[in-house]
């Protein structure tokens, strides 16, 4: 009788979780926005400055384009690293005419490099004013817009 | 004597059957609308519907035929499929090309896939944050949701993933099942533990480097959906080693061996479904007792989850993905699918009807957009001839 009951009880309780098991993939997928959204603003869901570029500090209009200059970034997976970038997004006024600004990136008053970008997608110029610059990383343009990284090290 | 295979319950009963997809096709006739109104558009009212009756069908045919991977791997290997194709069309319409530049990885339009969760736990913890160049939340592909597909699976399915949720696996389930023989019989079983180091490997790496290590330099799939632009001789070398481990694992070696190579002996997100594999209830068991030693199973499994030392311990190595063709394949009923712990009293055939259910759902819906749009994608070559309009 006691095993009767035993094998009743943990053959319910398995079936209630394979149960539970079905409801959890029915409704986790029917309600797959909902629930992607509440994860989207867990601490962790953010994108490593690594790929995103960190925050833009400053924008301002020049030389033919408006500018926005992100923070520098040496984040590494504890600490900051010794090699960088900072980002730069340009949306140029016409694409077809070249753009450029001196930028101060770390708030110091003074520029730390000249950043050229030539008319119709040619590759960006990058003139270093300060030797934390190390020059041109990856960049991308599309038509009147480019991400530029400009390379940076501590010495 | 020798053991009879007791036959399912609801094998060869048609009406039985019948009642109890019913459930399914209620549900199922919700989720894969995906949230569209389906009716007021012909192409994808047509679309719908023609998925919507394959997967009951199918699911029907596996409660009345009482086999399980048959007609698992049908929906299985489609996804796998339709999944490269409408993938490339929409990388071929959105960028115009296969490949993806430095503007797409700059601008973090990148898409997430399942394996990059192997990659990024690691830097989620320590850093709090996820190194990808994808998109959090919104657009195609978003970190977000396959987060949150991925929690559902290794929650629900564990390694069952493999075979009822991967929309990659179905690469090397197809050219398994190619030869009738393996010219390879004889593979290590310590191989199997190999995943668990290309996890290790791949985990660790992406974390010191901060960059998707498995993605960027060896992940074969990359042959099917999108990869790098050969621009200098690192991208050039990634194109090789991923386009040759693509021919390798997934074509060659599952014809030469009808193993799932690439799944059963390398994926790093198979390792991290097995780690899962206590929290999910279902599981494959062996009665030892009932086996007569026809070594059928052993020859079969596709995932090499099969030999002596298994059947004597009553259950397949950590690679079993449960897709059920040892189930199908033994002539004494020795194998099933059994509810784990308490649930192990349960009779073997509700425990594989339950555990039909979760998967089927979870395949049906992961795959039901990639398989409708692969269907729209059909329809407007045929219509206007062009797949993109
Ligand atoms: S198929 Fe496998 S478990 Fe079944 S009798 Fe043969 S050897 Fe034993
Ligand atoms: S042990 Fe059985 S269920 Fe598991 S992978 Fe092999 S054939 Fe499939």
């Amino acid at each position: 009788m006691k095993n009767r009951i035993f094998r009743f009880l943990s053959s319910a309780s398995g079936i209630l979780v394979a149960s539970a098991a079905i409801l959890v993939v029915a409704y986790g997928l029917f309600s797959l926005s909902t629930q992607a959204h509440r994860l989207a603003q867990a601490p962790f869901m953010k994108i490593h400055p690594r790929y995103s570029g960190g925050e833009v500090t400053r924008s301002f209009s020049e030389g033919g384009a408006f500018w926005q200059v992100h923070r520098a970034v040496f984040d590494g997976l504890f600490g900051q690293r010794r090699d960088g970038f900072v980002q730069v997004d340009v949306e140029q006024f016409f694409a077809d005419k070249p753009a450029q600004a001196s930028i101060d990136f770390d708030g110091d008053g003074a520029a730390d490099f000249r950043l050229i970008l030539p008319a119709n997608g040619a590759v960006p110029e990058v003139e270093p004013m300060s030797d934390m610059v190390d020059g041109l990383g990856a960049w991308s343009r599309d038509g009147a817009s480019a991400i530029v990284r400009i390379l940076l090290s501590r010495r | 004597m020798k053991p009879v295979k007791s036959p399912i319950f609801t094998e060869g009963r048609p009406l039985l059957s019948a009642l109890l997809t019913l459930p399914l096709a209620l549900v199922l006739a919700l989720l894969l609308t995906g949230g569209h109104d389906v009716l007021t558009d012909g192409a994808r009212l047509a679309a719908y519907l023609a998925v919507l009756a394959s997967d009951v069908a199918l699911f029907f045919l596996m409660l009345w035929t009482g086999k399980t991977d048959r007609w698992r791997a049908v929906l299985f290997i489609a996804f796998a499929l339709a999944l490269s194709v409408t993938f490339i069309a929409r990388m071929i319409e959105v960028r115009g090309h296969m490949s993806f530049g430095g503007g797409d990885v700059l601008s973090c339009e990148v898409p997430f896939c399942h394996l990059v969760t192997t990659m990024v736990l690691i830097p989620m913890a320590l850093a709090q944050s996820i190194t990808f160049p994808g998109r959090i939340e919104g657009g195609f592909a978003d970190v977000s949701s396959m987060l949150v597909i991925v929690a559902i699976a290794l929650l629900v399915l564990g390694r069952g993933f493999c075979s009822w949720g991967c929309f990659y696996g179905g690469w090397d389930d197809f050219f398994s099942r190619l030869r009738k023989r393996p010219v390879i019989t004889k593979i290590p079983p310590i191989l199997r533990r190999l995943p668990i180091a290309v996890l290790a490997l791949v985990a660790i790496t992406s974390a010191a480097t901060l960059v998707p290590t498995y993605c960027d330099w060896i992940c074969p799939f990359k042959t099917v959906t999108e990869y790098e632009a050969v621009t200098g001789l690192a991208s050039f070398l990634k194109a090789v080693v991923f386009l040759g481990l693509f021919l390798g694992l997934v074509v060659v070696l599952p014809i030469l061996t009808r193993r799932r190579t690439q799944c059963a002996y390398f994926c790093p997100m198979g390792a991290l479904c097995t780690g899962a594999a206590k929290v999910n209830p279902h599981e494959i068991r062996i009665d030892p007792d009932k086996c007569i030693h026809c070594k059928k199973c052993e020859k079969n499994c596709p995932m090499g989850a099969l030999d002596g030392d298994a059947i004597e311990k009553g259950r397949p190595s950590v690679t079993c993905s449960k897709c059920g063709r040892c189930v199908d394949d033994c002539p004494t009923g020795a194998i099933t699918y059994r509810l784990r712990g308490g649930g192990y009293s349960v009779r073997p055939d509700v425990a594989r009807l339950l555990f039909l259910y979760a998967g089927w759902t979870f395949l049906t819906v992961f795959s039901g957009g990639a398989l409708q749009q692969f269907l729209i994608i059909v329809m407007n070559l045929v219509t206007k001839g062009s797949a993109l309009s």
